[in-house]
């Protein structure tokens, strides 16, 4: 459960789900993200979640990639936007994002430092 | 019938029409079937990774029906080849001629994160991110071919 009320996005092969941590939100990704268009299923979603962080002054968003198994360069597109659009928000609304990665997942080390580049200072990541 | 003797490198091919569905199959099976052939797993999974975006690709892209997909691993030279062919129209192969030269020419780094902050921007359905993800990743080498309407994109793993 989260205190934004939202619900999660499943689909056939991928669960991404919102939950309540003490420093703030959580998002947990799992499976495979390999639709063809991702951006219907997910954005809408990263959108709520992106105004309920901002609505609320939730200042701590951790990204948690370690049970996802694979992400196509589509599904990346959507955590970019998401991701960027942060970076433009005045300081009293800007929040930070810890992703967690796996190291067993070899393209996860690789995508998500990326990932941490395009919002220095916003993203730290965590490899375990 | 067509079939050829090739008893120093590993050799797959398969040849099918295009699906989205089936790349994921396809995906798996070659993570399987080069864990088995590549000492390091992590080879493995970068090149059914590259493998499951070329053929993303040529499922969106294709003019027509039919994909060919191809891996050959020379041992000698310590290379891996991966093919992946589809008919395309003038324009898709002059983008992507296009987009090879850009991502080939900088630093793979520099390009991919170039790469992303436009994608950003973009409100169509393409991210144009694929190929520049293959080659940071795996700091492969992408080459393309064009014989009429068919073209053949070949990224090269070096595995040493
Ligand atoms: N197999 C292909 N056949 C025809 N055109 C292709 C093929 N692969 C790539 N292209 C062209 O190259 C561009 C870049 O591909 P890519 O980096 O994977 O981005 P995306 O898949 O998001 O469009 C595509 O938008 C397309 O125009
Ligand atoms: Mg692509």
């Amino acid at each position: 459960m989260n205190k934004f009320g939202l619900s999660s996005v499943i689909t056939e092969k991928a669960t991404v789900e919102l939950l309540d941590i003490p420093q703030g939100v959580k998002v947990t990704f799992s499976g495979d993200i390999d639709v063809q268009n991702p951006e219907p299923i997910f954005v809408p979603f990263f959108e709520q979640i992106h105004s309920n962080v901002i609505a609320n002054g939730v200042k701590y968003v951790e990204l948690d990639f370690s049970k996802l198994t694979f992400l196509n360069s589509s599904g990346i597109k959507t955590l970019i936007k998401w991701i960027t659009k942060v970076t433009p928000l005045p300081a009293d609304q800007k929040y930070n994002f810890k992703i967690i990665a796996n190291s067993q997942i070899t393209w996860q080390e690789t995508s998500l430092k990326m990932l941490s580049m395009l919002a220095p200072g916003l993203i730290e990541i965590q490899i375990q | 019938m067509k079939l050829f003797k090739n008893v120093r490198n590993g050799f797959i091919e398969m040849v099918f029409g295009p699906r989205w569905t089936y790349i994921a199959t396809v995906r798996t099976f070659l993570q399987n079937f080069l864990s088995i052939t590549l000492a390091d797993n992590k080879w493995a999974d970068v090149i059914s990774m590259a493998a499951s975006e070329l053929l993303e690709n040529a499922v969106k892209y294709a003019s027509e029906e039919g994909t060919k997909i191809s891996v050959e691993h020379s041992k000698d030279e310590a290379k891996l080849y991966l093919n992946v062919e589809n008919f395309a129209t003038p324009e898709n192969s002059k983008v992507l001629a296009g987009e090879i030269e850009k991502i080939s020419t900088g630093d793979p780094q520099e390009v991919y994160l170039q790469k992303m902050q436009e994608a950003a921007l973009r409100t169509d359905g393409g991210s144009q991110l694929g190929l520049a993800r293959i080659r940071y990743e795996s700091n492969a080498a992408i080459n393309m071919v064009v014989e009429g309407d068919l073209i053949r994109v070949t990224v090269i793993f070096d595995l040493k």
